[in-house]
């Protein structure tokens, strides 16, 4: 085999992988409408200021109140004359940074921690657990809002008091799964053929609980988003005029009974949202899980 | 005793369990020769396992610990060895292959990166230097496209095939000694047979020696050239293969071997022991065997034998004092 040859080849192993993602995603229309979504989101996120028909930020007072379809706004305008189609399509970027970064942080805090507690046991594990247990024992939106309240708001921060709240979770489930590896056979055969204890954490069982911190991240973004909806629809998070689907709902609530269009459009792009993001990781759990892959 | 690899003396271990300690190995006593095979058998629990895993220092160190005795290979006591020491020892010098080949290689890893792990360990050798040494003996244990396998996943190779892998990671660097727990009683006879036939040619080849843990007669008769014979934590026996199977001293040995199916004659039913392998806490004063053995008088209830020894045959069974009952 010369050297373009193994080029070729590994193209080949490439594309291919690609093409079996696809593949296996088109066997489910659920999979494959999470992915489009979530394709479309990642899209608005970085094009969106200049997909946006106007400035989301321009508010002609005059124009104020103006209903979906009317004089070019498509889904209106809300109380300040902004134009919500552009609001939403800007505000998308807040809510995939932070599902995304609020997943990343947590699901790194989470691994750590679960690793820790699972591989070496004894007291180390007793603390962290009994951290853990007392952080789920309260409620996920009112700790975050503790945490935001005592931090203070904006982008940055919510993204930190989601962390904190959410990385418990993780904690949780990775724990388990490395306390079932651990005692596996062929962890054993690897000490035995020499291989040292970190090197067992970092070479044998981190690759082993990659699946489950992937699905579980992709599963606990959606819950990030709706989160900072809420936080930021009661007045904490994310502040105005700066666009969020949160803060539109907050401010839009005052009208709901006179203009209803207002609350409706940003809501429902939070739940296609969180659908989307929830369905594409549905899929992924099946696809992934050995147990249900059948081999 | 220079032709002696290992030896353990007097070896006592001592587990921790929520009801207090117990002990599943108690006085264990033998050595292994160069080159030779050593079989221990014993029925599940009687602490075959136990004994292997400690040779490698791989028992639990929160839950285990050893009160008594030493263990010494190549004349250097290693029971007291650090875990860096004991690296060192893992997969070089002393390998292990495991019952379970389907559980024992590491699911999100190809054949080839497990097969490199110990020689990245052990071994200064280029890329190119360990994919050809890693090839080579997987075509010494008979496995055809080595090539392609080494880019393979474990779950792509059948059991006999896992197994083949396993062995072969166990040969990589050449070790002095081979521990083998029961390396083919998952696997299916015919499977089974293939498997210990390659094992004693392979032995043969790179002059090793071998510590063969099986509950299975038949294979100590086909691999081993010396048997223990372990019952409940303690050595019960020591023979030579032919002396053990012609002429057992221990009623335990003696029901074991009774217990085989024969091929000459068909018996209606097969010959079992009576009861069951005492647990390690029920274990009190006198012979350990005592409860289930035919012969058993009013001082094997009383006090523990010691080993009586006839040349080479040792056997732990007050029927072997020299002055009789």
């Amino acid at each position: 085999m010369n050297a373009t040859e193994v080029m070729d080849d590994q193209i080949n192993k490439k594309t291919s992988k690609v093409k079996n993602f696809f593949r296996k995603l088109s066997r489910s229309w659920t999979g494959m409408l999470g992915f489009g979504i979530i394709v479309l989101l990642l899209f608005l996120s970085i094009f969106g200021e200049w997909i946006a028909p106007y400035d989301p930020m321009d508010a002609p007072l005059s124009k104020g109140l103006l209903p979906p379809m009317t004089d070019g706004h498509i889904l209106g305008t809300d109380q300040l004359g902004r134009d919500i189609l552009s609001r939403i399509i800007v505000g998308a970027r807040v809510s995939v940074i932070i599902g995304v970064a609020t997943a990343v942080l947590a699901g790194l805090i989470g691994t750590i921690v679960g690793v820790i507690a699972g591989y070496f046991r004894g007291w180390v594990d007793v603390v962290l657990m009994r951290i853990v247990d007392v952080t789920l024992s309260f409620p996920f939106i009112l700790l975050v809002l503790v945490i935001n309240a005592i931090i203070g708001t904006g982008l940055t921060n919510i993204i930190i008091s989601l962390a904190v709240a959410g990385w418990v979770i993780f904690a949780r489930v990775i724990r388990s799964e490395v306390l079932a590896l651990r005692e596996k056979e062929f962890i054993t055969a690897a000490i035995a053929t020499g291989v040292s204890k970190f090197e067992i954490l970092v070479r044998h069982i981190l690759p082993n609980i990659f699946t489950p911190i992937i699905i579980l991240a992709s599963l606990q973004i959606g819950t990030y988003i709706i989160a900072e909806a809420s936080v930021s629809f009661l007045g904490f998070g994310v502040q105005p005029p700066e666009p969020a689907w949160g803060n539109m709902l907050n401010e839009g609530k005052d009208y709901i009974f006179s203009s209803w269009w207002l609350i409706t459009f940003p809501g429902i792009a939070i739940i296609i949202t969180a659908l989307g993001v929830n369905f594409f990781g549905d899929w992924l759990r099946d696809t992934l899980d050995p147990d249900l892959k059948g081999e | 005793m220079t032709d002696v690899l290992l030896e353990i003396k007097n070896l006592g271990i001592e587990f921790k369990t929520g009801e207090g300690t117990v002990q599943p190995i108690r006085g264990v006593d033998f050595f292994l020769k160069k080159g030779e095979t050593l079989g221990v058998v014993g029925e599940s629990g009687s602490g075959k396992s136990v004994t292997s895993l400690t040779v490698l220092g791989l028992l639990p160190e929160k839950t285990s610990k050893i009160v008594s005795g030493s263990i010494h290979f190549e004349d250097e006591e290693i029971t007291h060895y650090s875990d860096r020491q004991y690296r060192k020892l893992r997969g070089n010098d002393i390998s292990m292959i495991f019952q379970e080949p389907m559980t024992s290689l590491n699911p999100v890893f190809t054949i080839g990166e497990q097969l490199s792990e110990p020689l990245k360990r052990h071994k200064k050798m280029s890329k190119k230097q360990r994919e050809k040494a890693i090839v080579d003996v997987l075509k010494q244990v008979g496995i055809p496209r080595a090539e392609q396998i080494i880019d393979e996943y474990p779950h792509q190779l059948s059991g006999g095939m896992r197994q083949r892998v396993m062995i072969s990671l166990a040969l990589l660097c050449e070790p002095k000694l081979l521990i083998c727990d029961e390396p083919t009683t998952a696997l299916d006879v015919t499977i089974q047979a293939q498997i210990l036939k390659l094992m004693k040619q392979v032995k043969q080849d790179k002059d090793m020696s071998m510590l063969f843990i099986t509950h299975d007669l038949g294979v100590v008769a086909e691999m081993c050239d010396r048997v223990v014979v372990m019952y409940a934590g303690e050595i019960v026996e020591v023979a030579e293969i032919n002396e053990l199977f012609d002429n057992p001293l221990h009623p335990y040995t003696k029901g074991l071997l009774a217990s085989l199916p024969t091929n000459n004659d068909r018996k209606s039913k097969l010959y079992s022991i009576k009861g069951q392998v005492p647990r390690p806490n029920e274990i009190g004063e006198g012979c350990a065997f005592a409860n289930r053995c035919p012969f058993a008088f009013d001082k094997c209830y009383a006090k523990t034998p010691p080993a009586f020894s006839e040349g080479d045959h040792l056997s732990k069974c007050w029927l072997q004092q020299p002055e009789g009952r």
